[in-house]
């Protein structure tokens, strides 16, 4: 009498060369990739040897990948951030070479504004700048006046 | 003669730690029990072999996800079940003579062991061929490994309820079959 596991293996008992064959197979591939010389520093000697730079990267692809993730997030995080945003533009930034020409500008029309408002007597000479001696000498009269 | 024995004492961990002395018991303990389950799910010897390779080479890959290592076993099985599961789907194949049986699956249960003398061997193969997929898939893995029907459930990833039924209807079935034949 059997048992039908006996049976089972008994019926099948004719392909285990072929098993014996395959299992080596597997257990030389498992011995060849578990061995300290194919996963250290050789392997990684050998690649660069031949600079095969691109399977450097291909071995680097997640950590590259991760990098960029985090950088778009970044970006996505800081865009999302700005359109919130009320401030105006460079509000916060250090002013710009024109922009303080700009104001000196209007810093000095404004000085000569203020100066002919004082000295009435001479609209007409607004738009022709004074030398600083006659401008001085002319507040003086407006003084004494 | 060939028994499965109860708490083998199988050498997991110094797979894991990648000794290959340790991969080929493994192996050398699975590779026929392996192969006839598949062979019987899919009747086709080159098709097995690959199974049988590619699920060594799986459980090499992925040992580290097993969490019990007396479990070894069924997880091994359950690579190859996949695997089997894949290669019916690709053939469209879906479980075969289901009508046949039910007159057998409402009968009463009788005794569970099953001894076969050896005229009754080549009636049990015919039987077990006739029987649908999934129910030769939970009786090849209670035969085979004497797996608990909790360890077939994780092998054919189903309820355990599901496997009592057919490991039931199974039983019976095959045993009418056999007695049939005679």
């Amino acid at each position: 009498m059997k048992t039908p596991r006996e049976v089972l293996l008994a019926t099948h008992k004719h392909v285990e060369p072929r098993l014996d064959s395959l299992r080596r197979d597997v257990v030389a591939r498992i011995s060849n990739s578990s061995t300290p010389a194919a996963r250290g520093p050789q392997a990684y000697a050998g690649l660069l040897g031949d600079g095969t730079w691109l399977a450097m990267l291909r071995m680097l692809r997640w950590h590259l990948a991760g990098l960029s993730g985090v950088w778009m997030l970044i970006v996505v995080l800081r865009a999302s951030g700005g359109a919130g945003d009320t401030s105006p533009p460079g509000a916060d930034q250090p002013a710009s070479s024109r922009s303080v020409i700009f104001s000196l500008r209007e810093n000095r029309r404004q000085i000569l504004e203020s100066d002919n408002e004082s000295n009435f007597a001479a609209p007409a000479q607004e738009a022709i700048p004074q030398s600083r001696h006659g401008r001085i000498r002319l507040n003086q009269a407006v003084v004494i006046i | 003669m060939l028994a499965v024995t109860e708490r083998e004492q199988l050498p997991v961990a110094e797979a894991r730690a990648g000794d290959a002395e340790a991969w080929d018991k493994l192996f050398r303990r699975y590779q026929l029990p392996l192969y006839v389950y598949v062979f019987q799910l899919l009747r086709d010897e080159q098709t097995t072999l690959d199974i049988v390779q590619e699920t060594f080479i799986n459980a090499a890959r992925h040992l580290a996800t097993l969490r019990d290592d007396e479990r070894f076993g069924s997880w091994l099985f359950g690579i190859a079940h996949q695997k089997c599961v894949q290669r019916w789907r690709k053939r469209g194949l879906q479980q075969t003579l289901d009508e046949p049986l039910a007159e057998y699956a409402s009968e009463e249960p009788g005794p569970d062991e099953l001894l076969l003398r050896q005229e009754q061997e080549l009636e049990f193969m015919n039987a077990l061929n006739r029987l649908p997929e999934h129910q030769r898939e939970v009786l090849l893995l209670h035969y085979l490994e004497e797996f608990s029907i909790e360890q077939i459930a994780e092998v054919t990833q189903t309820s355990v309820g599901t496997v009592k039924s057919r490991l039931h209807y199974a039983r019976k079935a095959l045993r009418k079959l056999i007695d049939d034949s005679l």
